[in-house]
Order: C-alpha cells, then structure tokens, then sequence
C-alpha cells in the first residue's frame, strides 16, 4: 500500500518501455549537496521520476525525438534543459544543478508537484505564507484548496469534496492517525517544521492508499537525508526540529510545547487560570531511518498530549487527551519490482486526569487503531505495471461516560458503557498503463469484515497535452466503517468514533484541467479547472439518545443519503517582481435527504473564494494578505411561535418557537482578512524569520450560530443581532523561526 | 486552451464572472411569518386571584384566537363564532367577542394571558348561556370556533380540584394532596420557594423554604395546580405545537388550583 507514498525514497529501479529508454541522473543545490525528493519529468510524456538521498533518479524518457527535462523542487527555482540522445547513461549519469529560490515560494498549492494523480500538493512552506491562527498549520492551509471547505474555522474539522467532516482520513507517512489535533480541534496537532507536504487526495484514491469516504490527508514528514534544524517559536508555542543523516542512516526529531497556561497565569493571575483554566498541550515526532542495498527501512513515532485543569483546583475538570502512533515501514526494490510493507499502532486516549474525581462523573475514550500492509508492485511490459496490497486493520474502541457534558453532543445519552471491536481485511489489486503522454490505472479494493465483502473499483485516466495542458479524470467507489457519533462543538472533547459493521458507500468523479502559460513579461500564470460530483449513501447518522440516566451500551443510528457536486475555478499567477497571487473559487452544492426530500447538508456553502496575495516590499519583507469569503451555512429558520402555559409563573403565556423548513434558510455569508508580514535575515549560515499577522483583521463577526430566543430578544429591543457562536476573532500573533 | 500572450486576460475574465456570480448569492429571512391560525384557551373554574384582593371585574377567563405570524407577536384574529359545548348535556356557555386588531402587546416576550385574550366568558350563568361559575371538575367540554373562514376545534376535560394539606414533622414542612381526578400532573407554586413553580407528578412537594425572607409576601401560601392532559403534554413536550386542538396551532386544555396558607418563618 505505500507505493505511492515511497516513490520518494529511493530512485525507481524502472525498465525501459516500449519506445523509451533509461536515463540516469543526478540532481544537486549550487554548492553540490545531493537533492532529495527533486521532481525530474520529461516534458510532454506522462514519465517523472524522483530523486533518492543522494539526490540520483533514473527516468525512464521516450527514446525519439526532442526532449526536455524539467527539474522542480520545492524552495528551487525549476530548471528546464533539453536531453542530447548520448546522455544519461548508467555509467555516465546527467548531473544537474538547482538553484535556490531568493524569495518564498509561489501559491499555496504546487502546480505539478502532486505525487498521486488528481492530487493536491501544500508545502511546508506554502503552510507559512498563511496568516496563521497563533502559527502555522498545515489543516489551516487546507481551506485555501479546491474542494475543501471549513464551515466552522474555530475547528480543524475539514469536509472533502462534499463529504461530511468525519469522512476525511490523515496519514502521517502513510500510517493512519486518529486525532485532528490539539485543543480539541483548534491547533493542528504536528509541528508544521516536521512536515515536509500535504497530499491532499479528493477526487481519486489510489486503491492502495486507505481512505474514508471524502478523501485521505497524506502529510509526508521532513526530507529524508536533509541536515539542518529549526527552531519557532509563537505566542501559543514553542519547538524544534533537527534532522541529520550519517552513513545511511536519518534521524528527524521534532518537538512543540505550550506555555498559553503559565503565560495565562502570568497575565491573569492565578485565581482567573484556577476559574477558567487553560488548556496545555504539545507533540513530539521521531523518524528514524536507513538506507538498505536495495531499500530503505523506517521507524516512526508520534505522540500528542493535551491537558486541562489542575488536578480539580478550583473545581476545574481535569481532561487530559493524546494520541500515539508507532509505526514501520519497509520498501525494497529491485529493477522490476517493489515490495513494501508497513505496522502501525495508533491510540487515541481522552481521560479524567485526576484520580480524585468521583467515579460516577468517570468519562474515558480509548481507541486502538493497528493496522499493517504489504504492497508488491511489478513491472509486467514496456507500457504495464500491475500492484497488488494485502492489508488489515484492528481497531478496538472503549467508551465510557457517566455525564455527556463533557462531550456536549445532544444525540449522546447522558451515561454510556461500551466496547467495539472490528477486524478489517484488505485486498487491492491494479494495472497501470503508461505511454508517451498518457497515464490510466483500473483497480479495485476488496474490505471484508464480519463475513461480508466490499468491493470498490477506482479507474483513473489523465493525458498531457501540447502547450502544457494536462487533464486527468478518475471514477471512485470507497467505503468507510467508521463514523462519529455528532459533530464535535467549540471547546469540547469531540465526540468518539463508532465501527460500523455495515459501512457508508460513496461513488464519485473527478476531473482535473490544467494549462500552465508560459512566461509573458515575466509574468508565469496557471490555471486549473476541477469537477466533481458524488453521491453518499447509508451515512450513519447517530438518533438523538433519551436525556434520561439510564446507562447505556450501544449508540443507535440512522442512515441517509448525500450527493455533492462541484467546480472550482483556480489560478496561480507569479510575477518576475515577485508578487505572488493564487486565488480559487469553488461552486459547490452539497445535499442530504433525512427522510424524503433532499436538503442542503449543514455544511452546504454554495459559493467559496479563497485568494492569497504575496508582495515583497523594501526591506526584505514580505506582504501576504489571505481572504476567504463563502456563503453563510444552512440553518433552520423561526417560522412563527406557539404560546404555551409558562412553567415557571402560572397566568403568563411563555413564547414556544416554531421552526421552518429544516436547513432552508442561510446564516450570513462569511468574510476573513488575514495580514501576515515575514522579514528575513541571514546572519551567518542560519536564516531567522520573524513573522506579524492578525487573522480576522477586520474585527469582523462570523456567525456560526444564533440562540433564536436571544435572537428575537436583541430585534425586539432594537438592536443587531449577535451570534451565540461566532467564528475567529481577531487574533493578533508573532512568530520567531531560526532555519539552520 | 489556446496559448495566451496576455496571462492576466485569464485572471480579469475569472474574477468578473466570480463577482457576477457572488453578486447573485442572496440570503434568505432567517425569520418568517405564518398566516396560521392560533388559539389559546385552558378553562378553569376558580377566576384568577387579584393580586391586591379586590374581586375582579369580570371572570378573567379569556381566550385568545390570532395569527401566529412571526415569532415575535402574534396579531389578532376576527372570531366570526366561538362556541364551547359541554358534552354531556351539550349546553352552551355564554363566550363573548371583544374585537381586537393589531398585533399582541408582549411584555419582555411573554404574553399575559387573563388580559390579552379577544373571547371572555362571564363569571356567572345568564339567559344566553353559561358562566364560568358552570365549569365544574370532570366534565368534558368541546369547542368549535370559526375564525377568518377557518373552523379550529378541540376538546378538553377539566380535571379534579386538588386538596392540599400541610404536614409538619420536625423542622420539615410537607404539602401533600390525593390524587385529583383526571390530572396528568400538577404545578406547585409556594411563596416559601426559590422556585416559581415545579411541574410534578407526584402528589408530595417537600418545601426549601430558600426564597429570602425579603422576597415573601406578608401571607404565605402554596397553590397546587392540578393539568389536564392536554396542558400536560404542551408543557412538558417542547416540540409540540398544539395540544387539544385541530385545525390550528395552540392549546385547548383545563386546569383546576387550590391554594393553603403557610406558617411564616
């Protein structure tokens, strides 16, 4: 199953295909430093290659005709240079030289650096042009994508194309993690300095890369083999990241901790902190890999913790949460063939710190995630390549809660016993055909758990044209056995994960256009056109539980129906004055039918426009302003009232509200300015950025939700109606990075 | 896609049909206006304490019919006939229309209900009908009210008048009553309690006596209030819009209240 994600390990041991030829290269930066993870495709054909540690690829080129290289990689300025016939040779490789980039890099998304057909490609770099919200985030990127929306930017809850906010799926390195991050979904839960990208993967799904229904999160680690470090620091936390490579063996180390409590408690004092306590958290990453004769293996750990109250000071409720992941994986390849296999172990734990707590307020969340799979892939002729995954998951998922307050989902009933086990095998089969400018692949996964199997065939095919346009189309069949039981609210422990033996299915297409221009008055522009459309069926959906105490030991759930459908209009535009400008809007329509009619999805934002501007300014800094507008989310209007006896004062009438159309009317739209100002030294041979921003500069009040009583209340008495939940406030912030 | 010497054609083209587009994102009312009939109307047989004793001047039993409208208030609604019926004889109580228009006067969002309503029924039984002196315990009565071409009807059965008592042991006070006939539940109110008012279905209240001192009036009373199926199920289910009634939103339903003076302190 990491095929896809390891091809940026080590050089493809390719054979050549029909009509083509091996060429042998190697790619390094000006002071001849080996470059890893270099993109190096021959023009007009659909044949990349990328490079290994030691910066050597072998790409297999049409054997006729004029060719060009194009060589790319993130932070490098592209280099483009035609391939005289006699070059290349095994014993005589093509060396190559990249030049840095001067400046940080163009738009958020990377035109033709996606590693999966009809994926999307965020940098680490990308992340940091981002106003952030307190610092940088790779899951506060995301929005600014085609086809990912954020209807609550308080979360990092995300919805892919269309799907509900449960139906994404993150990979870290290709291992399957379960939290969304820290602050229950506020601040992403990695040190943005140990990724390396986010692949984002909407539209189609390798069969060989798990999924849930709306799509997978692929966020690959920090280059294997770089040496260097960094160290950032931000008003919410600090870290450090270092990673150094000895006689084939890598180690990437990477930390954040919170100071926001002892900061709260320095500010405030600490009677305020024991009253309204802050919540704590930090992470910490350690890659560990080697370089074999013919492979590569790896080691993984990641562990996250979060933690709220002080030991019941104060009566403050002491939560602590974390997740932690162990994983391996393993990849060797030979001329013809690759063999990779990959365990992880994941769990995610929310617990009561305290031991003093009274029992009976007990609440407990504990999710076991071990999962392993081997992928062979081979090559069968000049134009085929055929993998095969063999797979399995385990998860077992224990909850318990003696007073759902704490997880403040009404469809929770109030006390809550159970256990859930589920085993899953997997198996995925596919052919790959590669021409001159053509790409397809047909497969099919097969899950089977409790006596029952599911197939889900997945068909791609994308062509490069002349003048660089590229195309590319896919249909999707997945399944998910999963779902969370409500949507998580701001501030609370969100609601846990149920295994499903009858999964939710999901069928979908996907298109992609693409056309690159080439340079006109030093002005490059790309434009990219995306479509979607997909169809939901059997989305569990938990009932509302009685609000009695009776203890219960099972969630009860109902199924529906969904469809989403989509286009996106995108452009990214660099400047030779280095004024950078990437700009999306999306028209999406999104529908649920709970009983007999569809009805826009409480998710459902019609219109999106994201646009990020980048301008240097004298001085060597960087201007970047950030704006998001979409359509309010659904929402149920008041239709009239009903008076009824009030139960609190006989001989009053008390007003009872009536509800319209479920989801037929809409909040207002939404509006975001974000303003982040980077400056740049480079004293000695290190690099120090310190970066102001304010997100929401514009003070503005985004409503997530009304309490309509207050509502009515705030029109009756002549004033404007606030909301009872609102959005990101304005949040000022200031960041420190030293690069080495 | 041709090849573009002007790249920014591209990017002027996108964002004027992006505008045109956004420009035609409305927003639709968050609230909304119904032309519904309501009504409200709970009999009960006992008028309504005056609050400084002096008898009142007419039963201050009332129904009220409008349109619901919007939330806020509701306007009033022409009554062309509004009849209640008792069911085992079929005699027909005395209700009189007191024509309103305009829109409800709400006070801090809430209505109340002995003043605002547009049909009244005599306190006592005369030549055209009966009084509210008629309404007794027990009995079941039907209503049928034409309003604006609408025919809203309902039916309800007023429930057995509770005897409370004051039970004293030790330094704890206990109000308890039997079981009124026909009562799904019953509202206590004590001048003793923080409380306003607790719903139950038991026939024993234990009182906090948490109200300070301050906030008492000089007689102490407890008033127990027994509902009718109809109030009960309005009250306590939140998410209903009419209760005893078809054709309209509202409530037709019956209450009956005893009240019983408190020791102070």
């Amino acid at each position: 199953m990491m095929c896809v994600v390891l091809l940026s390990m080590t050089p493809r041991q390719v054979a050549p295909q029909g009509g083509a030829r091996l060429v042998h290269g190697v790619v390094t930066d000006t002071t001849g430093q080996p470059l890893p993870d270099a993109r190096v495709a021959a023009i007009g054909s659909a044949f990349t290659a990328t490079t290994d540690a030691r910066g050597r690829f072998i790409l297999n080129a049409p054997r006729t005709g004029n060719i060009e290289l194009q060589i790319r990689k993130i932070g490098f300025l592209g280099l483009t240079r035609p391939l005289r016939p006699d070059e290349g040779g095994q014993d005589d490789p093509i060396r190559l030289t990249l030049h840095a980039t001067p400046l940080p890099l163009a738009g958020l998304v990377i035109p033709g650096e996606r590693s999966v057909p009809l994926g999307q490609t965020v940098t680490r770099q990308s992340v940091r042009q981002v106003p952030p919200l307190g610092e940088p985030d790779v899951m506060r990127a995301l929005p600014f994508v085609a086809g990912v929306s954020q209807p609550n930017d308080l979360l990092n809850r995300l919805h892919f194309a269309g799907a509900s906010a449960d139906e994404s799926l993150i990979l870290l390195d290709g291992h399957p993690i379960q939290s969304l991050g820290h602050l229950s979904g506020v601040i992403g839960g990695f040190n943005v300095a140990a990724v390396d990208r986010a692949e984002l993967l909407l539209h189609h799904v390798p069969v060989t890369t798990p999924s849930r229904l709306g799509g997978t999160l692929l966020l690959e680690t920090r280059e294997r083999g770089a040496i260097g470090g960094e160290a950032v620091a931000s008003m919410l936390s600090s870290g450090v990241t270092t990673s150094t490579a000895h006689r084939g063996v890598d180690v990437l180390a990477s930390g954040r901790l919170t100071y926001l409590d002892a900061l709260s408690r320095r500010l405030f004092g600490e009677t305020s902190a024991a009253r309204d306590p802050i919540p704590s958290y930090g992470d910490a990453m350690i890659r560990l890999g080697g370089e074999l004769a013919e492979g590569r293996a790896e080691l993984l750990s990641y562990f996250s913790r979060d933690w709220i109250g002080q030991r019941e000071r104060g009566g403050a409720r002491a939560i602590s949460s974390g997740e932690g992941l162990v994983g391996a994986r393993f990849v060797r390849e030979r001329q013809h063939s690759r063999l990779s296999a990959r365990a992880s172990l994941d769990r995610m734990l929310v617990a009561r710190a305290s031991a003093t707590v009274d029992p009976a307020d007990a609440l407990a969340l504990d999710q076991h995630w071990a999962s392993a799979a081997i992928t062979y892939d081979r090559d069968l002729t000049g134009a085929l390549a055929w993998s095969s995954l063999m797979g399995a998951d385990s998860r077992v998922h224990r909850h318990r809660w003696s007073s759902s307050a704490d997880l403040a989902a009404p469809e929770l009933p109030v006390r809550f016993r159970a256990s859930d086990r589920q085993t899953l095998l997997t198996t995925a089969h596919e052919l790959r055909f590669t021409a001159r400018s053509t790409t397809a692949s047909l497969g099919a996964l097969v899950s089977s758990t409790g006596g029952r199997a599911f197939l889900a065939p997945r068909f791609q095919v994308g062509a490069a044209g002349p003048g660089g346009t590229t195309w590319q189309f896919a249909l999707d069949r997945r399944y998910q056995f999963d779902s969370q039981a409500g949507a998580p609210l701001d501030g609370e422990v969100p609601p846990p994960f149920f295994l499903r033996e009858r999964p939710r299915r999901s069928d979908g297409l996907g298109v992609i256009l693409e056309r690159t221009s080439r340079p006109f008055a030093s002005t490059q522009l790309h434009l990219s056109v995306t479509g979607f459309a997909r169809t939901f069926s059997g989305r569990s959906v938990a009932l509302a539980a009685p609000r009695d105490s009776v203890l219960r030991d099972a969630i009860e759930f109902d199924r529906r129906d969904g469809r989403a459908v989509g286009l996106s209009i995108g452009t990214t535009a660099t400047t030779g004055g280095g004024v950078r400008l990437q700009a999306q809007y999306t028209h999406a329509r999104t529908q649920e039918r709970p009983a007999d009619r569809w009805i826009p999805a409480d998710w459902d934002a019609p219109h999106q426009l994201a646009a990020l501007v980048s301008i240097p300014v004298p001085g060597r800094i960087t201007l970047t302003t950030a704006l998001q507008y979409r359509s309010g989310t659904p929402v149920t209007p008041v239709e009239t009232a009903v008076w009824v006896p009030s139960s609190t004062s006989p001989g009053r009438l008390d007003r009872r509200l009536v509800l319209g159309a479920p989801n037929s009317a809409r909040l207002p739209a939404y509006h975001r300015l974000d303003i982040a100002l980077r400056r740049t030294w480079s004293p000695g041979r290190a690099q120090v950025t310190i970066a102001l921003q304010a997100v929401n500069v514009l003070a503005r009040e985004n409503v997530l939700a009304y309490d309509w009583n207050q509502y009515l209340r705030q029109l009756e008495f002549g004033g404007r109606p606030r909301a009872s939940r609102s959005a990101t406030p304005l949040i000022p912030s200031i960041g420190l990075e030293v690069h080495w | 896609m041709r090849h573009s010497n002007h790249p920014w054609r591209h990017v002027w083209a996108a964002a004027a049909a992006l505008l045109a587009v956004l420009g035609c994102a409305g927003e639709r009312a968050l609230i909304g206006s119904s032309d519904e009939p309501a009504i409200y109307l709970v009999l009960e047989r006992a008028p309504q304490p005056a609050p400084d004793g002096a008898p009142p001047t007419d039963s201050g039993l009332r129904a009220l019919v409008v349109t619901s409208a919007g939330p806020q208030s509701p306007s009033y609604r022409e009554v062309e006939s509004f009849a209640l019926r008792r069911s085992r004889d079929g005699a027909n109580f005395d209700w009189r229309i007191e024509p309103a228009t305009g829109l409800v006067p709400t006070v801090n969002g809430s209505l109340d209900g002995p003043v605002v309503g547009n049909v009244v029924l005599p306190w006592t039984t005369t030549g055209t009908g009966l009084g509210r002196d008629s309404l007794l315990a027990g009995e079941t009565y039907e209503l049928r009210v034409v309003s604006e071409g609408r025919l809203i009807e309902g039916t309800a059965t007023l429930p057995g008048v509770p005897q409370p008592q004051l039970q004293v042991t030790g330094m704890t006070q206990t109000i308890v009553w039997p079981r009124a006939a026909l009562a799904a539940a019953y509202v206590l109110v004590a001048d003793t309690e923080q409380l306003g008012a607790v719903l139950t279905t038991d026939t024993t209240y234990t009182l906090r006596r948490d109200r300070p001192a301050s906030q008492r009036p000089p007689t102490l009373r407890a008033t127990v209030i027994a509902l009718d199926a109809n109030v009960h199920a309005m009250v306590t289910d939140t998410t209903r819009h009419a209760s005893g009634v078809r054709g309209a939103r509202g409530i037709f339903g019956g209450v009956s209240r005893a009240a019983i003076e408190l020791p102070p302190g």
